[in-house]
């Protein structure tokens, strides 16, 4: 098409000529000898209207420029100005069973795969449970700390089976004031031996024998301690007979011996955790324990529209399962039906209280005494003892 | 004017294919996969890591002596058991329903026993029980036809039985007291006199056990009768005891702590004085726990213990012959001397062990 130049082009070809090109413009006005005067006129009334449509275009074009920019601008600003990343907050909370490893679960596999979050702080504030489930959530601790920071803040309970799940974590903060940091063994009742059961079709149906029921307590335990010499061998500076007598430990102490690494709290933890993964400008998503009313519980409406719970939870932890518990939370993980009996086995519950006459006996044989030395000291009073 | 439908179609496909094309390379280009994590670590999660180490099982009760029939007068305690109370109930179910199943030598108050009572009548030996002074029998008058007596459960005896019981000692009766933790004052209450005392709290300890920290080994401390053939034996639940002159016949390994103290050490947990042997644990006397380690042994050598010597001189006064109910001294004030009748004795004489 650029094979005609313009100055070839005739003067009636530049009535119909809407082209910028000024060199077009000029020659048609310098070429008065053979353009007649009014043919003159009008080629100028073509020029100016040419200059008004181009104006025209290039105002419509920077409008919808503009729109079009307004429209990207949010997210490059987001792009530019936005978080780097994005710390996990997981929550380990209240007596650990299936739920809470599969929550635990959930999110650090999440953590893992999705590529915004850069680093997990774990919550905690839970005295045990099951010793599986705790070994679920360890595996799941270790499996993320592999990739990524991951860190633990312990409030007033960090001990027994949670305890073990954030042994992997690469860095445990505890409250100075936290109440149970540690307890590294596991507890159920005294073995005891089985009656004839004619309703069971083999003699271990009932219950193993009272050696068995020994040795496999203490294989749970020793395979406890083993998890967490393997993973905090090195910072604890007790030894494992130590380790293994299970006390749990005030926050002040367990930085000392090693249990924890230093005071801190959820949000210290987050911004260490996000520096620690190299992001400064961080977004924090906090995963609480999903449900407040757990599944599988019955529910009834009232004529107010209210829902009520109909009936207990009665989802404590059945009494002969070994659990990894703290006594901080023996209660509300089995109820307060079971009690921490002496070697001998279960006391009738008129027996109670009677066996422990001389004083001397660490172990408490009635609910009374073991409360009173087991619950939690309360913030406000201390005279709970 | 014509279109090119065929050049038309053709290029809305180059381009099309090369949009694609870029956005497939770039994701196969950019897109990573998860992170690889490492595997975890499960190598201390095998079974000959964690399993703990426990006592050799197996092996009879064997008596050695060859003495005539003798009558043994055995106390449990009440049918309560548990902590001090010497033996294991049976818990079959919770609180609905049988509590216990006493079947025999399955179940009862005298289960924790068993193995002693049968070795002892295995050998031609009388055994008697004794319930408490709500089985109708004193115990005076049991023991003025007994030569010997066992009882799981000092604590549980009457001050009037404890008081029989220290004289048919002193007048050389030969005694076995068991004792569990928690009952060191009653031990002390009924062994003081003969020179035995028990201590707070138990002994436990982490390092060398069977199988839990409570479930301790003791070992001989030197040669006696008593602990001729032991290695070692397992204790589920060992107390402190000890005697006035006597040194402890079994002991703690050096490992083992004492509850009340965290001390570490060799704690002893059996002594024998003259005719009391006093241990500081019932639970190796039971059917499950008999033949642990070498407390087959024991038991055997508790057995010709009780059988073997001088017949004791003990006289509990005239009410106290078969079918009396008068206890020792009942005329004496409370509180008075805990051995009226039985001063002829002499427990030199008596002290003949084997």
């Amino acid at each position: 098409m650029s094979a005609d130049g313009p100055p070839s082009k005739t003067p009636d070809d530049a009535d119909d000529e809407t082209t910028d090109d000024p060199t077009v413009r000029n020659a048609s006005a310098t070429e008065p000898t053979s353009n007649p005067a009014g043919t003159s006129t009008s080629g100028a009334l073509a020029a100016l209207s040419d200059r008004v449509e181009t104006r025209h275009a290039i105002g419509v074009a920077a409008v919808l420029a503009l729109v079009a920019g307004l429209l990207v601008a949010p997210g490059v600003y987001g792009a530019v100005s936005g978080p780097d990343g994005t710390v996990a907050v997981v929550e380990i909370d209240g007596s650990i069973d299936s739920a809470t490893a599969q929550h635990v679960e959930d999110n650090l596999r999440d953590a893992r795969t999705n590529d915004s979050i850069e680093a997990v702080v774990l919550e905690v504030d839970s005295g045990g449970g099951l010793p599986a489930q705790s070994e679920r959530m360890y595996a799941a601790v270790d499996r993320t700390a592999s990739v990524m920071p991951v860190f633990a803040a312990v409030d007033t309970l960090g001990a027994s089976g949670a305890y073990l799940a954030i042994a992997p974590a690469d860095r445990i903060y505890v409250a100075p004031s936290a109440q149970a940091v540690g307890s590294v063994g596991v507890a159920g009742t005294a073995p005891a031996p089985n009656g004839p059961n004619a309703g069971t079709t083999g003699p271990d149906k009932a219950g193993s024998d009272p050696d068995t029921q020994r040795e496999r307590r203490q294989t749970l335990a020793n395979l406890f301690l083993e998890n967490v010499i393997e993973q905090r061998g090195d910072e604890i500076e007790l030894d494992r007979e130590a380790i293994a007598h299970a006390d749990a430990y005030l926050g002040t102490e367990a930085v000392e011996n090693g249990f924890a690494d230093r005071f801190g709290f959820v949000d210290g933890a987050v911004a260490d955790a996000a520096a620690e993964a190299g992001i400064d400008d961080y977004a924090v998503d906090t995963r609480r324990t999903e449900s407040a009313v757990p599944a599988g519980i019955p529910l009834l409406e009232r004529d107010d529209g209210t829902v009520v719970v109909a009936g207990d939870r009665g989802d404590e932890l059945g009494d002969g399962l070994i659990l990894a518990v703290a006594p901080e939370a023996w209660d509300e993980t089995v109820g307060d039906d079971i009690a921490m009996t002496s070697y001998t086995g279960r006391l009738p519950a008129e027996e109670r209280g009677a066996g422990s006459t001389d004083g001397g006996e660490a172990e408490s044989t009635s609910d009374g005494e073991r409360e009173s030395a087991s619950g939690p000291v309360a913030a406000t009073g201390g005279e709970s003892r | 004017m014509s279109v090119d439908l065929r050049t038309t179609v053709g290029a809305f496909a180059v381009v099309f294919l090369a949009v694609v094309g870029v956005a497939a390379a770039g994701g196969v280009v950019l897109d990573g996969a998860p992170p690889e994590t490492d595997a975890v670590s499960d190598d201390h999660w095998e079974l000959e890591t964690v399993e703990p180490e426990t006592a050799d099982e197996g092996g009879a009760i064997e008596m050695a002596s060859d003495e005539p029939a003798n009558t043994v007068v055995i106390h449990v305690g009440s049918a309560a058991g548990g902590l001090g109370g010497g033996t294991s109930i049976l818990p079959i179910e919770d609180d609905a329903g049988p509590d216990e199943a006493d079947v025999g030598t399955l179940g009862g108050v005298d289960r924790g026993v068993a193995p002693l009572a049968a070795a002892l009548v295995e050998s031609g030996h009388e055994v008697t029980y004794y319930r408490g002074p709500v089985s109708g029998t004193s115990l005076p008058s049991l023991l003025s036809e007994a030569d010997a007596f066992v009882t799981t459960s000092p604590g549980a005896l009457s001050a009037t039985d404890a008081d029989a019981v220290v004289s048919f000692a002193e007048a050389g009766g030969r005694t076995l007291a068991t004792s569990d933790p928690g009952s060191a004052g009653p031990l002390t209450d009924f062994a003081s006199s003969l020179g035995v005392y028990g201590d707070a709290g138990y002994v436990y300890d982490m390092e060398n056990n069977d199988a839990n920290y409570l479930s301790v080994f003791v070992e001989p401390t030197g040669s006696a009768a008593l602990t001729e053939g032991v290695e070692r034996v397992v204790f589920r639940g060992a107390a402190r005891v000890g005697g006035a002159d006597e040194s402890a016949m079994l002991a703690t390994a050096e490992t083992s702590r004492l509850s009340t103290t965290r001390e570490a050490g060799s704690y002893g947990v059996a002594v024998r004085n003259e005719s009391l042997a006093v241990v500081g644990d019932s639970s190796f006397l039971e059917p499950e726990n008999a033949d642990r380690a070498d407390n087959n042994v024991l038991i055997g050598n508790l057995a010709d213990f009780l059988v073997t010597g001088e017949n004791p001189d003990v006289s509990f006064g005239p009410g106290a012959g078969p079918g009396g109910a008068v206890p020792p001294g009942g005329t004496a004030p409370p509180g008075g001397s805990p051995t009226p009748p039985s001063e002829p004795s002499d427990p030199p004489e008596n002290a003949t062990a084997t």
